[in-house]
């Protein structure tokens, strides 16, 4: 288990007063909120880039950034590797690569569709495929938490439907625990056990919505619907 | 259609060459006699100092070579190392910034002293005034692209966990790269025209400068002269061809 309290300020600038939840083992959260309010510090705090007040721990312990897998909302590849390459990044990090760990990355450019891709360059794939690429990387060092900014945000609406199904369906394989952070209250409800609705800044858990939606979603049922109302009174956009 | 290019600028100055001694403008030999004599020194020894010109290149381009894979194997570390850490960068910018304006020529003087006593001065002097010239190029082409490695990739390594030494291996040389090639093929061009101003200046006994040189004082020998300019150039062209087929082996994923 997950347990995050945290505080930030930006040189005076009050940016999360106290945010405070916990995720439990294979849940997938999606934590929205309207722009500025402090998603993407969040993410960073909990990956070790920020400087922050509070705790978090992980099983107990202080979080290890090596337990962490970070899908960016701009993709960061490197653009000199391959497709492959840039899938054993991670795992280079971690240990010296192995005949195996070559197999596993690309079986994971298979699960993400990218199979015949493995020695492309960055700059030779569409939006879509850097971004596939981008969580191929982050899930191939099989970190027990997965954090995920936006990472549909530039995609158009078709190829980012067809993405989040792809992602449901990885998360379904792996159960791995997922933080995922979107301003879309559609793709919140599509994707997540619970979604986590921040205040405007400085940010605080306006509440929290269980989503008991069978999987695979309907977006156009009336349930679906629903809850998308529930997020949206929570964002008192309403 | 780039080559057809190519070829119609080899030819214009060709035929400019012909319109200006034609015209009388210029009193020179014109360009199939330079060509029947560069021809012919390429294989036999030129009299007065009893080497062909393929030698003499080779003099010259083994110095250039000496010279500059110094500056290279020098440059490019510290470039990397400066550009990714600003506090090394103002320390040793400060320090490179003192010498980087003096020409390498005119270490010349300063060089023989130093060198004067070592077996052969004049060479040592040589490989020394080339090191200058393709050392600083190279230095700040390096620098330049470290410096710009981006951030968001040195985070992403970060968020990765990496630690220093990897980031740079794997972030920051990568990125350099383009620096880097580009650093030596400039490096390469300006060590060449030093190293052919250095043998103007001295004794060499070899060299394509010294030849031109020793061309001119023998009289004016103009033929012997020009086929002398003609392979300087032919070999600083053909050396910036190589580095730029590297480059576009090396560097295929920008
Ligand atoms: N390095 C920084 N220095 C100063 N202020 C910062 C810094 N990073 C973020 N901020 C401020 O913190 C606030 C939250 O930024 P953050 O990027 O976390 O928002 P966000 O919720 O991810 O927004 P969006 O949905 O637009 O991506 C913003 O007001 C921003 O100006
Ligand atoms: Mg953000």
């Amino acid at each position: 288990m997950l347990e995050i309290s945290v505080s930030k300020s930006f040189d005076g600038l009050k940016v999360i007063e106290n945010i405070e939840f916990k995720t439990y083992p294979g849940e997938f959260v999606c934590v929205v909120g309207e722009s500025g309010c402090g998603k993407t510090t969040l993410l960073r705090i909990i990956a070790g880039l920020e400087s922050f007040e509070g705790r978090i721990t992980y099983r107990g312990k202080i979080l290890d950034r090596r337990s962490i897998g970070f899908v960016f909302q701009d993709d960061r590849l490197l653009p000199w590797r391959t497709a492959i390459g840039n899938v054993l990044f991670g795992i280079e990090i971690r240990k010296k690569v192995s005949e195996e760990d070559f197999k596993l990355a690309k079986e994971i450019l298979r699960s993400v569709g990218l199979q015949g891709f493995e020695n492309y360059y960055p700059k030779e794939l569409s939006g879509g495929m850097r971004q596939r690429l981008g969580i191929a990387r982050a899930i191939a060092i099989q970190p027990e938490i997965l954090l995920m900014d936006e990472p549909f945000a530039s995609l158009d609406e078709l190829s980012r439907a067809k993405m989040q199904e792809e992602l449901v369906e990885i998360w379904e394989k792996e159960k791995k625990t997922v933080i995922f952070v979107t301003h879309s209250i559609e793709e919140a409800v599509f994707l997540a056990s619970r979604v986590i609705v921040l205040t405007p800044r400085p940010s605080k858990v306006a509440g929290e919505v269980e989503i008991e939606l069978e999987r695979p979603r309907d977006r156009t049922s009336p349930d679906f619907n629903l809850y998308k109302k529930r997020v949206l009174e929570l964002l008192r956009l309403r | 259609m780039n080559s057809r290019l190519k070829l119609l600028a080899f030819f214009t100055i060709i035929f400019l060459w012909y319109a200006v001694v034609g015209l009388k403008i210029l009193t020179l030999p014109l360009p199939h006699e330079v060509g029947e004599k560069l021809l012919d020194l390429l294989v036999n020894p030129e009299p007065v100092l009893g080497k062909n010109l393929i030698q003499h290149s080779l003099a010259s381009l083994v110095r250039v070579m000496v010279g500059s894979s110094i500056a290279f194997i020098l440059a490019i570390p510290l470039g990397i190392i400066v550009g990714w850490n600003l506090k090394l960068d103002t320390y040793f910018s400060t320090m490179l910034e003192v010498f980087r304006p003096i020409p390498p020529l005119a270490w010349i003087p300063l060089a023989y002293i130093i060198f004067a006593g070592f077996a052969n001065p004049v060479q040592l002097a040589q490989i020394f005034i080339v090191f200058l010239g393709a050392f600083f190029p190279c230095l700040l082409s390096t620098r330049e692209f470290a410096r710009a490695t981006d951030k968001n990739l040195l985070e992403m390594a970060c968020a990765f966990g990496a630690s220093d030494s990897e980031v740079l291996r794997k972030i920051v040389i990568p990125s350099s790269l383009p620096g880097i090639l580009a650093g030596i093929r400039i490096g390469l061009g300006i060590g060449w025209m030093t190293i052919v101003a250095a043998e103007m200046l001295a004794t060499s006994g070899s060299g394509l400068g010294y030849f031109i040189m020793v061309m001119y004082e023998v009289g004016g020998r103009v033929a012997e002269i020009i086929s002398g300019m003609i392979m300087i150039g032919l070999i600083g062209y053909l050396m910036n061809e190589v580095v730029i087929l590297a480059e576009k082996k090396l560097l295929r994923w920008r």
